[in-house]
């Protein structure tokens, strides 16, 4: 019986593993393959075997580390952003009050919306001669000027970026603290309550400590997609101007599929999916950790 | 007393009020601008439309072939559900009534693939396609963008799966059902919104999809909505108000169905990546 139950058990999950092998096993296999070949435009069968040495040419390539920094810069600006806009939506979320419904609908909307849509509104929000958003900051004193070129402007444009990005993130953050909010026991905030804690104590004191498991795990999300993020970035700048927005991920799929360095694009990818591995296994041994409070 | 909690009152409704205000305004303007008539060129912009029409929502189907490109969305959005629905109930079923280390092990291997940035895949996507012959072929789209949703899909599900008790699995064996027909009629009715909550978040991502798309579709009419969307905002002239009513009309699907199944979506994604 139990034999039993085990074998039925490993055969439904089979199709998925199978499944995991040809789409997911076998393309890293080929990626790992093509990143010490030379591999050109035109995919030859037996390319010659380069060694590390495409390794090495981005090691030196200064387009490589500048990729680095757009990408820690886009991560850390996702991060903060993306957090604090979900804590402060999933504080004010917690609380009943009439309308909540409607307003839990319109703060998670965003994340509803396919990211192409974000970034068309974005672009025409930020468009320099007529945008709404340039308008608003003119006539609110925050610029000095109504036509702001975000996109165009290399220094300017990460910002744009991030803008739309949190915009379409920041829901998912909303949705995991305050099921982490929820999971906080009521008679803690109760007991805060009785003693005579004001609000602010009663978030420095039951709730930030409450959301730590889930708060962690949210933050590594966020580092995860914030290196997976690729639609929004180029859509709206395809990684310009001027390399500005070149995080490493869109820098992986210029080299391929702009520039046809297909083994050098192969070197980037093993060395994005080392670090996506690296937090990955960071992410496991919280997660366990986790699981063994609970 | 009874006035500071009048006064906390207020700047409850205040704060939520601004927060509505400052992340709801953009999906507002692009509904406004949408039903503009004439040009979007005015200085200050017009935050009320003075005359609102909804005739940009017939040219757009005129001005590119976006009846096409929808169907094709939500053939991929359609074969994405069911591809990741297929794969991740059976395999959830599997790893949460076996629970032993390699079987997490192996969810967590998936899950990690879930998280591989998109650039990394299409290379060796675009290899193995190639060989399929499945380059610009919306078939070859759904496999892609299952391949991101399957693992998420298949932690949404275990969690409810865990959800309901052993023992109804083997009262429904005892009662003769045979061990995937008590899958099918005892275990999956029980943890509905969780097959509600994958099978949204599948239909969601493929609708959503991009990337492989824009890459591996060449023909127009097999274009997809989102890489009709993103070609038409590259056009040098932008007719905003059309691309707009665009907009509006690619992200009205998947909004209603995440405000129809917002629920049952949020309690899968955090019981996915929360709990394991």
């Amino acid at each position: 019986m139990r034999r039993e139950r085990r074998v039925f058990a490993i055969v439904l999950m089979a199709p998925t593993v199978v499944w995991t092998l040809v789409v997911l096993v076998y393309p890293i296999a080929i990626t790992l393959r093509n990143s010490v070949h030379r591999v050109g435009a035109g995919f030859d069968p037996h390319p010659p075997f380069v060694g590390l040495s495409n390794y090495a040419a981005l090691v030196q390539d200064p387009t490589f580390w500048h990729s680095v920094r757009v990408t820690g810069v886009f991560a850390l600006g996702n991060l903060i952003g993306s957090f604090g806009l979900g804590l402060l939506t999933a504080l004010l979320l917690q609380h009943r009050f009439r309308g909540r419904p409607v307003a839990r609908a319109i703060l998670l909307l965003p994340w509803a919306m396919p990211q192409v849509a974000a970034v068309v509104i974005w672009r025409w929000l930020l468009q320099t001669q007529y945008g709404a958003a340039n308008y608003i900051l003119w006539r609110l004193h925050l610029s000095p000027t109504p036509n702001i070129d975000w996109l165009g402007r290399p220094s300017l444009a990460l910002y744009a970026v991030l803008i739309a990005t949190v915009w379409w993130q920041y829901p998912i953050a909303t949705t995991f603290l305050q099921a982490g909010i929820q999971s906080v026991p009521l008679e803690l905030f109760e007991a805060a309550g009785i003693d005579g804690a004001n609000t602010w104590q009663r978030f420095r004191h039951v709730t930030w400590p409450g959301l730590q498991p889930v708060r962690n795990i949210l933050l590594l999300m966020l580092l995860f997609w914030s290196l997976g993020q690729v639609i929004i970035i180029w859509a709206m700048t395809a990684g310009g101007p001027a390399r500005a927005t070149q995080t490493l991920a869109i820098l992986t799929y210029t080299r391929a599929f702009s520039d046809f360095q297909f083994d050098s694009a192969s070197a980037l990818a093993t060395i994005v999916l080392a670090i996506s591995l690296g937090i990955g296994l960071f992410y496991y041994r919280l997660v366990l950790r986790t699981e063994h409070l609970a | 007393m009874r006035a500071w909690r009048t006064a906390q009152q207020a700047a409850l409704y205040g704060g939520v009020a601004l927060a509505c205000v400052v992340v709801g305004f953009p999906v507002y303007w692009m509904a406004a601008s949408a039903l503009e008539p004439g040009s979007l060129f005015n200085f200050p912009p017009a935050f009320f439309p003075a005359h609102p029409v909804p005739s940009n929502f017939t040219r757009i189907f005129t001005i590119n072939p976006l009846a096409h490109w929808l169907l094709n969305s939500l053939f991929v959005a359609t074969g994405t559900m069911l591809c990741s629905l297929a794969l991740s109930v059976h395999a959830a079923y599997g790893m949460s009534r076996l629970r032993s280390r390699p079987v997490v092990m192996l969810g967590f291997l998936l899950l990690l693939g879930q998280m591989i940035p998109v650039t990394v895949l299409t290379i060796p996507f675009y290899i193995l396609f190639r060989s399929l012959h499945l380059i610009d072929t919306l078939t070859g789209i759904v496999i892609a963008s299952a391949t991101f949703t399957v693992p998420l899909c298949l932690w949404m599900l275990k969690g409810f799966f865990d959800g309901v008790p052993r023992e109804l699995d083997e009262a429904a064996l005892t009662d003769g059902c045979t061990r995937l027909g008590s899958l099918y009629r005892v275990v999956l009715p029980a943890a509905v919104p969780g097959v509600v909550a994958a099978g949204t978040f599948g239909f969601m991502s493929g609708w959503n999809e991009f990337f492989f798309a824009s890459t591996f579709l060449s023909t127009e009419t097999k274009w997809v909505g989102t890489v009709g969307l993103v070609t038409y905002m590259g056009q040098y002239f932008v007719e905003w108000s059309a691309l707009m009513a665009t907009a509006c009309v690619i992200s009205v699907v998947p909004a209603v169905l995440f405000l129809l199944t917002q629920r049952y979506m949020m309690a899968g994604i955090t019981q996915g990546a929360v709990k394991t």
